[in-house]
């Protein structure tokens, strides 16, 4: 539902979206809070001097399997 | 002796300036320093109008204008089909306080005749003008918005717990274009929460059994279903197609491959995830605000399972 509206707020440009800003909500506790993002100007990604340029493995980024040796022969 | 139309426009010709088509045409584009109002019906401004111009029908002058031209002091130029009633329309702006009005004489007619441009926002057919209605009584989607949001395309990361709600609220406001990524069958475990799917469609993929229900709920919805799991040699040819991504995925690999596509590739993501009895979400739109990894650099030690 939070989902839906703020693509809808996208397509048609208006309101204030949730950039900036990670929503978090409590439905046992029935409370939400707010808390202000910033880009982090070193963010390997998305930040000034970026080091990730092109996709990498994620199973690997994840711990998911375990990275490849180097040298290995199959 | 009652007053006839003729009485009425003698009248307020004395009283209102009348510009010429061209005078406006010269005048460029309206904005900071003049308004240009269209007081005609919404059908006749569905057919076409001038680019920039503001429509009020002249039936709801009286109760929009305060909203929409909020300065009395700006300069205000309506227009109408001929020129006839944005005279009176003009009147009644002026005994509202607007200083400075006057009339397009010969209105959108005569600005056709000049050769000069009309804009014409998408047409809807019949059945959507009443399926949207409500949205058009909404200032901030209307017409226009309606026409954004048919020409949009949507992917959605993930046709599950979250992508369920989130791509029936799409569907039914007329996202024209929605896409599914999913590579799972629907599961009678699913059914407790992923509300796209039923029990009658147990064993389909789930991008399948999405299908089914968008369209049921609407139509107008073009539904591209990619039943596959999103990898890296697949995602970037695949967020090309779309506007905005919607990530409801429920595994960190594909939330960090999501995040890194959609920067390298400039699209906004609508971000969701759940745990339990907690929920988060934000948008990351690139380098207007943070991305995912702004946050959280490296995922978590293995274990920890988001959904
Ligand atoms: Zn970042």
């Amino acid at each position: 539902m939070v989902q839906a509206t703020e693509t809808v707020k996208l397509i048609v440009g208006q309101g204030e979206p949730l950039v900036g800003r990670l929503l978090m909500y409590d439905s046992l506790a029935m409370t939400f809070r707010e808390i202000r993002l910033r880009r982090d100007p070193n963010c390997p990604l998305c930040g000034d001097d970026p080091t990730i340029t092109e996709l990498v493995n994620y199973e690997e980024l994840c711990g998911l399997i375990p990275p490849e040796p180097v040298g290995a022969v199959g | 002796m009652a007053k006839t139309q003729q009485d009425f426009l003698v009248a307020a010709r004395q009283e209102i300036p009348e510009v010429s088509v061209q005078e406006v045409q010269e005048r460029g584009q309206p904005g900071d320093d003049f308004v240009l109002l269209d007081v005609r019906e919404n059908d006749e401004v569905r057919a076409g109008y001038i680019d920039g111009a503001v429509a009020i029908p002249r039936g709801f002058l009286e109760f929009q204008v305060a909203s929409k031209v909020p300065q009395t002091n700006k300069e205000v130029i309506v227009y109408c089909a001929g020129g006839a009633r944005s005279l009176l329309a003009a009147q009644v702006l002026r005994s509202m306080g607007y200083e400075n009005v006057s009339s397009m004489s010969g209105g959108i007619t005569r600005w056709q005749d000049a050769g000069f441009p009309l804009q014409r926002d998408r047409q809807l057919n019949a059945e959507q003008l009443e399926r949207y209605s409500r949205h058009f009584l909404l200032s901030q989607i209307g017409e226009k918005g309606q026409g954004k949001l048919l020409d949009a395309k949507v992917l959605l990361i993930g046709a599950g717990g979250l992508g369920s709600p989130a791509a029936l609220y799409l569907a039914a406001a007329g996202v024209g274009t929605l896409g599914l990524v999913d590579a799972d069958v629907v599961d009678l475990s699913n059914l407790q929460r992923q509300v796209l799917h039923s029990n009658d469609r147990i064993g389909m993929p789930k991008t399948e059994s999405g299908k089914i229900a968008i369209n049921a709920i609407n139509p107008d919805v073009n539904v591209q279903a990619h039943n596959m799991r999103l990898t890296t040699d697949n995602v970037l040819d695949l967020f090309a197609e779309y506007d905005i991504i919607v990530d409801g995925c429920d595994n960190f690999p594909t939330r960090y491959l999501v995040n890194d596509a959609a920067v390298l590739a400039r699209k906004p993501v609508v971000h969701g995830s759940i745990f339990q009895f907690e929920g988060q979400a934000s948008v990351f739109k690139p380098h207007e605000g943070p991305c995912y990894r702004c946050l959280f650099p490296t995922p978590p030690p293995p274990g920890l399972v988001p959904s």
